[in-house]
């Protein structure tokens, strides 16, 4: 109870400063929406049919890797360096929260923004191809689940490489570049060579890809799925695990 | 509340706190041990990088320390037993802390919703004088008032022990004033206070205990009239020229100090000269004073520049300060140790 008060509390003055920093209407609105442009162009160059793929599924999945990066991990990170150098993070640790309550309540206005997103743009796709509505819907929102806590935990752990709010986009940038590519979210996987294939299905960002798909192809059986999900938890754990590592609750001085 | 037999607040014990890695650490605070009791307003002064924040810090629970124990109300741990003091303690530390795109009632409600029990929003607002600004962005208020707002923020939820990491610093006259009332309302009404500050006249106002840091340690520690009374007062004067030293009576109780034929042009007599510099040190300042004057006044001799202080705070904290630039700098490695 009192943690659902603190989080809601938290949630809101975050929700607030969220809507008043400009930078996030470029990140949230902006950016996706022209990815998305970008990515229907050339994914319609892909020979998706030869390649056993349907164009609605790929682009739902390309969605979600793109809003859990863009909308998601790119403002978290710089919502916890500025909320850092602002000395506020210090200054809740004084008070009665829990550090994974302020980290987590910290967060939730990205993450909704990013489900949101994800909602409001699937809707589209399924409405302008013919995706229809998923098959195996509990994929889709368990990637979702756990690419949110991935993506987060990751953000915690790039503040720490973000030395002020000016720093911030040299240390999200190696994520920025290597997920989305090595994930099938900007290209299907299925267009390079087995190799890297066999390689990348193991990158952080490739379960979201492979279990959203799957929620609308179906084309996925139970035990692999639960090596996608396996994956996927791994990842999240071992982000957290750097986020616990490294988060710096104050500014270095 | 509990009950008469738990009056300590705070308990510390040999603390010590390091920064940085084995060999290059930095030993901020080295074995200070400190008890604060229900009720008691304490103030922790020293100078610049003495160790007040890193000490503070680690009493308020935001990190543990490097070596000893603090119990917090007679039995808590404030880093590991967090979820049980926090909702006890306000805190305001010595930098800000919030967010500059809120207005102050945004952040009070944020805080407020981060409170066990809170005040009103209004009223904690009303108190510090801050009614008029509820509707204005933090980024717009001036240093004092972010002051006011942090102390509004620290005594949102009524705490039984309140820690002020430098509560007046960059405050008007007036705004440290105020706050000064707002500190003895709070100490009325029983709640215990641990500040820390360098205005020695604050610590005179509102302490009922000091404790006078210096690189890491307490220096001197009791009630600021017992401090004072501890160290010596003293009497200076300059002899005319011709008058030697040695031909002052010789007093038991004071020490003197001589600055031998400091023969500046234009410092005092009528040649524009004077003769011998004394300073004396006495635990017995009107005794040592009338013996001085009576055999001035017998030898005929003008004492240039006579004065006569009893000891005050701020000669004490001086003197600490001095003898350790005396006693050879360690290098401060670390600039937010205040």
């Amino acid at each position: 109870m009192t943690t659902a008060t603190h989080l809601s509390s938290l949630g809101r003055a975050e929700a607030t400063l969220f809507v008043r920093a400009k930078g996030n209407i470029v990140n949230v609105l902006f950016i996706p929406v022209m990815l998305l442009v970008v990515l229907v162009v050339t994914m319609t160059r892909f020979d998706l049919d030869s390649l056993g793929l349907a164009l609605g599924p790929v682009m739902l999945s390309t969605t979600a890797g793109v809003v859990l990066v863009f909308a998601l991990y790119v403002p978290l990170t710089t919502a916890y360096v500025v909320r850092r150098d602002e000395l506020l993070l210090k200054r809740l640790r004084t008070g009665e929260l829990s550090d994974p309550v302020i980290l987590t309540g910290t967060a939730l206005p990205a993450v909704a923004v990013a489900v949101v997103q994800f909602l409001l743009v699937s809707a589209i796709v399924v409405a302008l191809t013919d995706a229809g509505l998923p098959t195996a819907p509990h994929y889709p929102l368990i990637a979702l689940v756990l690419g949110c806590a991935m993506l987060a935990a990751l953000a915690c752990a790039t503040s720490a490489f973000a030395r002020n709010a000016e720093n911030v986009q040299a240390a999200l940038l190696p994520a920025v570049l290597v997920l989305p590519a090595t994930s099938g979210a900007f290209f299907p996987l299925e267009a390079m060579p087995q190799e890297v294939q066999d390689v990348f299905q193991w990158t952080p960002l490739a379960p979201v890809i492979d279990l959203v798909r799957a929620g609308w192809s179906g084309d996925v059986g139970a035990g692999e799925a639960l090596v996608r999900v396996g994956t996927l938890a791994a990842w999240t754990a071992i982000a957290a695990g750097a986020g616990h590592r490294w988060f710096r609750w104050e500014p270095r001085t | 509340m509990e009950s008469g037999a738990n009056d300590t607040v705070i308990h510390a014990e040999g603390v010590w706190r390091s920064y940085g890695p084995g060999a290059h650490a930095y030993d901020a605070v080295r074995g200070v041990s400190l008890t604060v009791a229900r009720g008691e307003v304490f103030g922790l002064l020293g100078t610049n990088g003495a160790g007040k924040t890193s000490t503070i810090e680690l009493l308020e629970g935001l990190a543990p320390p490097t070596r000893g124990s603090i119990r917090m109300f007679g039995r808590h741990d404030p880093f590991r037993d967090r979820a049980r003091v926090r909702p006890r303690t306000g805190v305001m530390l010595q930098e800000g802390g919030f967010a500059n795109d809120l207005t102050v009632e945004e952040t009070l409600r944020m805080w407020a919703g981060c409170t066990s029990t809170p005040r009103p929003v209004a009223e904690a607002a009303g108190v510090v004088g801050l009614t008029g600004r509820l509707r204005t962005a933090v980024k717009g208020l001036s240093g004092g008032e972010r002051r006011r707002l942090d102390l509004a923020l620290a005594v949102l939820g009524s705490p039984e022990l309140l820690f002020l990491d430098e509560p007046t610093t960059g405050m008007d006259p007036e705004g440290r004033r105020e706050t000064w009332s707002i500190i003895r309302g709070l100490r009325d009404m029983g709640t215990t206070v641990l500040m820390t500050t360098h205005y020695l006249e604050e610590a005179e106002q509102l302490a009922d205990r000091l404790a006078i840091m210096h690189r890491g340690t307490i220096a001197e520690e009791g009630t600021p009239a017992g401090i004072v009374a501890r160290f010596p007062s003293s009497l200076g004067f300059a002899l005319p020229p011709g008058v030697d030293a040695s031909l002052l009576p010789a007093l038991d109780e004071a020490v003197a100090q001589v600055d031998p034929g400091a023969a500046r042009a234009g410092a005092g007599g009528p040649g524009g000269r004077t003769g011998d510099r004394v300073r004396l040190t006495t635990d017995r300042l009107q005794r040592t004073a009338a013996h001085v004057l009576d055999w001035a006044r017998e030898e005929d001799i003008e004492l240039i520049g006579f004065n006569a202080r009893s000891a005050s705070l701020e000669e004490v904290f001086l003197q600490i300060a001095d003898n350790g630039a005396a006693d050879g700098g360690r290098t401060h490695s670390e600039r937010r140790a205040g």
